[in-house]
């Protein structure tokens, strides 16, 4: 893969499955474990009786050199855990490609911080999905979940979010088992609306859209705790409206949609919203910036 | 179950008494070793045990303090843990109490552990004293306070101020959140915090100025937070007359969702949601 992020490409699943074998965690020295071989060096010196005055050295340079490996690591550890936070801004600010590069070029040296690690890993699947590489995040996916307690919020985000691959890439069977297992468990608000707009996925891909516009009613409520990213469950219903000639609540929930999300966001992550193209969008914050900024100027003197 | 250990309100004194005693004894145990290490050199008292005894006790006093200190610092870790987890308010005073009960040698337990009292008086809405024990902490800084500690404590410090509508505290602590180099979540919180403080002061033209990298950066907060931002610029732009822009940010405080109060310390509740704390 080439170094630069405009020619990065997003891993096949060979590569990624291959990628993450090579840098999975392995345990480490405990410094308590050095501290303990040190205490039995210095006992063994001891009841030896230091038949020689170097000797009784040893256990002071062993001291020594352990702080100096202690101080080294810590400062190595804090280094990593910056770039653990780079690689988590670029994903959150949606620089979904060069937060792919920086955290497929992080993980080999996270393997001996495992909590880190698979924060990159959970990272990893976020941005390959973003990247609309699902079959790989699905790959990440499936190497997460056995690390995460399955009643852990983690653990169903991740669920959710291989829900959501999984639909993608269009194994509708698996998909199914994944939704009656989520549906099974006590779900947090936003596992629970990442569920909803799987859920909603679901029905369009596969051309139920009445059950979609049943389910509309709770829809706000229920797609809130994404925050703007509501606007794709909210565009999804819109589609479940055109489809059913339903032009007034299309135009509504695609206007609720584009009140949060630029259109050209919603056709690239969702190219079954392509019929929604001749509807009316909601204005942007630009078109309302040259009055304000003027008056605010203005203001400002 | 256990009755649950309630922490008496925060004592400054208590706290510049923990952290002289964690010192001294950790001086102590230096200077005793090293006066041992001398004596040895000493030509009366090289055949004497006096040294060695000297050494032997503080290399013990220093691995007993350490034991304790590594019993504080589980401590610490268990109520980092059970704060990010949500775990009830009393459980996590329970824990608190142990915590602050206990010896430690490091400086760094110590404040770590009264951070931790901190964030739970936040929580429990007892601004007045949490704000106290960050003043507290922030005039530690000089003692090796991590920088993103000196953050975290402004940031509450900031909040509880502004639930106590002290304005002036939050200008003042806003002011030294300017000079800190910022992480993106710190920097959604000072947003946030931002927000709420213009608005309270009534700025209305500087809550509208570069709007589209405020609401840019707004819409990366939780949806409750996202919602309150909202809401506080579409106030501001209708007093301002800005109608057009105040129905547009309105519509949208009313998609992302209101939170159950405006009054609601929302600002700690901004945390990266791609961390896997499992």
């Amino acid at each position: 893969m080439s170094d630069s992020s405009a020619s990065f490409q997003p891993p096949s699943p060979q590569q990624l499955q291959a990628h993450l074998q090579r840098c999975a965690p392995r345990r480490t020295v405990q410094p308590r474990q050095v501290l303990l071989a040190i205490c039995v060096i210095t006992l063994v010196i001891w009841m030896l009786g230091s038949a020689h005055p170097l000797l009784s050295l040893v256990p002071w340079v062993m001291l020594m050199g352990l702080l100096i490996y202690l101080s080294v690591r810590a400062r190595r550890q804090q280094a990593l855990m910056r770039q653990v936070r780079v690689v988590s801004e670029l994903a959150m600010t949606r620089r979904s490609r060069d937060a792919l590069r920086a955290a497929w070029k992080l993980l080999p040296d996270l393997s001996g911080l495992p909590q880190a690690h698979g924060q990159v890993v959970t990272i990893l699947a976020s941005v390959l999905a973003q990247l609309r590489a699902h079959e790989s995040s699905l790959v990440a996916c499936d190497y997460l979940l056995p690390h995460i307690p399955p009643n852990h919020p983690a653990s169903y985000m991740v669920r959710a979010q291989r829900l959501l691959d999984l639909l993608h890439i269009d194994r509708l069977a698996d998909a199914d088992d994944a939704i009656r297992d989520l549906r099974s468990a006590d779900l947090d608000p936003l596992s629970g609306a990442m569920l909803r707009t799987a859920e909603l996925y679901q029905q369009i891909i596969t051309h139920h859209d009445e059950d979609a516009a049943l389910g509309s009613d709770d829809a706000i409520a229920a797609l809130q705790p994404l925050g703007i990213d509501a606007g794709y469950g909210y565009a999804l219903l819109a589609t479940a409206f055109i489809r059913l000639d339903n032009a007034p609540d299309a135009g509504a929930w695609w206007r609720r949609a584009t009140l949060l999300l630029p259109s050209a966001s919603i056709f690239e992550a969702l190219p079954e919203t392509q019929p929604l193209t001749a509807l009316p969008a909601s204005p942007t914050v630009d078109q309302f910036l040259r009055p304000t900024e003027s008056t605010t100027e203005a203001s400002h003197g | 179950m256990a009755e649950s250990i309630r922490t008496p309100r925060f004592d400054l004194g208590r706290f510049r008494r923990q952290l002289a005693l964690t010192d001294i004894a950790r001086r102590y145990l230096l200077v005793l070793f090293i006066t041992g290490y001398f004596l040895t050199l000493m030509p009366g008292l090289a055949e004497s045990s006096l040294p060695n005894l000297i050494i032997i006790g503080s290399i013990f006093g220093w691995l007993a303090g350490m034991w304790v200190s590594a019993r504080t610092a589980h401590y610490v870790q268990r109520l980092t843990q059970m704060t990010a987890a949500g775990a009830s308010l009393d459980e996590t005073e329970s824990v608190l109490g142990e915590a602050l009960g206990r010896f430690t040698l490091y400086r760094t337990g110590r404040i770590l552990a009264y951070h931790q009292f901190a964030i739970l008086r936040h929580r429990q809405g007892r601004f007045d004293e949490s704000s106290a024990i960050c003043s507290a902490l922030l005039a530690e800084s000089d003692a090796g306070l991590a920088q993103s500690l000196r953050t975290t404590l402004w940031i509450m410090y900031a909040e509880d101020r502004l639930q106590l509508r002290d304005l002036t505290g939050v200008h003042w602590a806003i002011s030294q959140l300017y000079t800190c180099q910022l992480s993106l979540v710190e920097t959604l919180q000072l947003q946030l915090l931002q927000v709420r403080y213009e608005s309270a002061c009534g700025y209305d033209d500087r809550l509208l100025w570069n709007l589209p990298r405020r609401v840019e950066l707004i819409e990366l907060m939780p949806h409750g937070a996202a919602a309150l931002c909202h809401h506080l610029l579409a106030d501001a732009a209708a007093r301002m007359g800005h109608n057009p822009l105040a129905d547009w940010l309105r519509r949208r405080a009313e998609l992302l969702g209101m939170p159950e109060t405006a009054e609601a310390p929302v600002t700690t509740e901004i945390t990266d949601p791609l961390a896997n704390p499992a």
